[in-house]
């Protein structure tokens, strides 16, 4: 087994939930999820993030507006649609019914 | 030393060398042609423009007044290229999996690397060499062979192995930097595994300008058809690969051009390493090659624009078409009706069966047979093609062959029952009295007063009169040709004229290859005078050939020859004919009947020869 290939598959099974969550109580735009997700260790090259952005975009799951900034370019604020917010307690549901599962598993053999 | 240029990102000024530039601007364009094919790609590769722009802005704001190479290099590795930032977006083929979780554990090398301002390049080759070494064991451990990763254990294998693996690896792209033309070569060269490209072209012209050369030389052997072929195959190949292929603009497609694996790594590699190449000075190219390949931008441009022109036309005929044999499939004859009101036409076209099969079928194939290039031909207008799938190409060049020999299947049936029905129609128009020869010799006995009565055995047709007379005094002589059947064959026709009292010969012009053709004078049922028409028993019979035009004087029925030159022109070189007269007898007054009769038993020199009768100027000359 490809240890390397099994994480990524993870970790890409979880991102756009993570984006998500990072969006719950408030708008940021791109560098702020970017700086999130490096710190999370959940991505590793910054570009990841701006198709997957946009792909939930397109679902209707986020939408964005511009703004002005003091520092740089003028900034896109991402937020959640109430669509979005829907999906994203859906995800929360599966997530703990994941983290649970893997629980009992670890639990039924606690030697390995 | 370096150049510095200014760059304006959304609004800001920044600065920056001139190699970095040409890389930064790489990078994006090769993210924008990229991204150019998926759905919302604009906007991603906005945004990353925007992280791009982001990023100079930090750079500027910590103090960095000019932004050099590594400094891009770093934002490159950070932001990532197109696969690596694919990982998290599309379930990809397992493959493809493998090869991007390989990136990542390269890109972390460096990531980690990238501390160090001088190690990177290190860095690099340890994360490209662990990188084969990971996949090399994972060849060994399963047996699943991944043609990217295990280029080098198939190697060793069979040869199919080896050309599968380098069909796999490599597209056929035209190269855009290294071309005279079109860059057709340089693409066949890199598709081809490389070389020297100037042996390929120079290797390529021999070979052609060698064929031309022989074809001329042997201009009249058998052999000359094929070199005729062999020169232009080659020259249509490379006209349609250049109207076809595409040209390799990303970074992404002149790697798989080259057969270079397409990795992250390759990739960036490769952007790297163009921008410096970009950066030096380009002394090589002269200014006659960028004349050179202009002249040749407007010829391609010139034949694109024909195909265009021919092909719409081609389509537009053949969309009409369909839409006429649609119509008429579905209308049936009121739709005939509209344009003509022929019956003839009207169960000519019912009597044909499966006609509206075979008319929509044939419509059908070649719409699609004419639509394809033309498709094909609008596409290759447009300035940024992208290159088409292996499996793509084989099935559309599939379905046009398909639809070519189908309607050419169908176009030759139509042809064969329309020929079929159509001999019908003329037999049964041509038929009077029971005998049956064309219109024309119809309209020919007719005009010369002829009326035939007997005509057996001719089978399909009697070769009538054609417009041969020795004399040119535009009479016509009948000639008749027996058929195949291999039955006796028998001929009568007449013709009346009056004719006063007196002593008459009757005479003729014939050229004869039957045996038993006479013609005969009758007068109230009895027989005056009878000429054979091979001249046997006749009372002069003078050959044509040869015969001086003083010595054509004597003759009574040539004296109205007058002039010298096309009796010399006509007479001399005829072979055949013959002037022919009876003896003198005597008619009483009133109307005599001229009578043709032609049978023959013994028909087996006919049908292989052809038998033939050839009179004119057939009559009776007072004494």
């Amino acid at each position: 087994m490809n240890i390397d290939n099994a994480k990524s598959q993870m970790r890409k099974g979880m991102l756009e939930f993570c984006i998500m969550l990072l969006l719950r109580h408030r708008a940021a735009y791109a560098s702020d999820i970017i700086a999130n997700l490096k710190e999370a260790e959940l991505i590793v090259v910054e570009g990841t993030l701006y198709p997957l952005l946009t792909r939930l975009k397109k679902d209707g799951l986020l939408g964005y507006e511009w703004q002005e900034s003091t520092q740089g370019p003028p900034r896109k604020y991402y937020s959640l649609t109430p669509d979005g917010e829907a999906t994203l307690s859906e995800l929360d549901k599966a997530w703990q019914e994941i983290a649970h599962t893997v629980n009992v598993l670890k639990n039924i053999k606690p030697k390995e | 030393m370096k150049k510095n240029i200014n760059i304006n990102l959304f609004g800001t000024l920044y600065a920056i060398d001139e190699d970095a530039c040409t890389l930064l601007e790489n990078y994006l364009d090769n993210m924008c042609s990229y991204f150019a094919k998926r759905d919302g790609g604009d906007e991603i590769f906005d945004d990353i423009e925007h992280r791009v722009a982001e990023h100079l802005w930090s750079l500027k704001e910590s103090g960095m007044t000019a932004i050099d190479i590594d400094t891009v290099k770093q934002i490159i590795s950070s932001i990532g290229n197109p696969d690596e930032m694919e990982s998290g977006v599309e379930e990809a083929a397992d493959s493809k999996t493998e090869e991007t979780s390989d990136a990542e554990a390269d890109s972390e090398d460096k990531e980690q690397s990238e501390g160090e301002d001088q190690g990177e390049g290190e860095g690099k080759d340890n994360g490209q060499s662990e990188g084969k070494a990971q996949s090399q064991s994972y060849s060994n451990t399963s047996n699943d062979t991944d043609s990217n990763t295990t280029a080098e254990e198939t190697v060793g294998g069979k040869w199919i192995d080896r050309v599968l693996h380098h069909v796999s690896t490599h597209r056929f792209y035209r190269d855009g930097k290294d071309k005279i033309g079109g860059g057709v070569i340089s693409g066949l060269c890199h598709y081809c595994g490389g070389g020297d490209i100037v042996v390929w072209r120079v290797g390529i012209v021999l070979f052609l300008l060698a064929i031309f050369v022989l074809n001329q030389t042997f201009r009249y052997y058998f052999i000359s058809p094929l070199l005729g072929f062999l020169f232009f195959v080659p020259i249509i190949i490379y006209i349609v690969l250049w109207l076809v292929a595409p040209m390799a603009r990303t970074t992404e497609e002149r790697l798989s051009m080259t057969g270079e694996e397409v990795t992250p790594e390759s990739i960036s590699k490769a952007i790297i390493a163009e921008a410096e190449e970009q950066v030096k000075p380009n002394v090589k190219r002269g200014k006659g090659g960028s004349v050179l390949s202009r002249i040749a931008e407007i010829v391609k441009f010139c034949i694109k624009t024909i195909a265009l022109i021919s092909f719409s036309a081609l389509t537009a005929f053949a969309l009409a078409y369909l839409i006429f044999s649609i119509a008429y499939a579905v209308i049936g004859d009121p739709f005939i009706r509209l344009f003509t009101n022929d019956d003839i036409t009207l169960s000519f076209m019912a009597s044909i069966p499966y006609m509206k099969f075979y008319i929509v079928v044939s419509a059908l194939c070649c719409f699609i047979a004419a639509l394809l290039p033309l498709l094909l031909i609008v596409r290759s207008f447009k300035s940024e093609p992208k290159p088409m799938r292996m499996g793509i190409i084989a099935m559309l060049s599939g379905i046009w062959i398909v639809a070519m020999t189908l309607g050419f299947i169908m176009f030759v049936m139509i042809g064969i029952q329309m020929q079929k029905k159509g001999r019908e129609y003329d037999r049964l128009e041509n038929t009077h009295n029971g005998i049956y020869m064309d219109r024309n010799n119809w309209d020919l006995t007719s005009q010369n007063g002829w009326n035939i009565e007997v005509a057996k055995n001719f089978g399909e047709t009697i070769y009538g009169w054609s417009d041969e007379d020795p004399l040119c005094m535009e009479k016509n002589p009948i000639r008749i040709r027996a058929d195949k059947s291999n039955q006796p064959i028998e001929f009568v026709m007449s013709r009346k004229e009056a004719k006063e009292e007196g002593d008459y010969v009757l005479e003729c012009l014939s050229s004869c290859s039957v045996v038993d053709a006479t013609l005969s004078v009758w007068s109230e049922g009895k027989c005056l005078s009878e000429l054979r028409l091979d001249g046997y028993g006749s009372a002069s019979n003078i050959p044509l050939k040869g015969l001086l035009w003083e010595e054509s004087r004597k003759i009574p029925l040539l004296c109205q020859q007058n002039d010298s030159t096309t009796w010399v022109d006509n007479v001399l070189q005829n072979d055949d004919w013959r002037y022919l007269s009876t003896a003198p007898f005597h008619h009483k007054g009133g109307i005599i009947e001229y009578r043709l009769h032609i049978g023959q038993h013994d028909v087996k020199d006919i049908v292989t020869n052809g038998g033939f009768v050839k009179m004119v100027h057939e009559g009776l000359r007072k004494q």
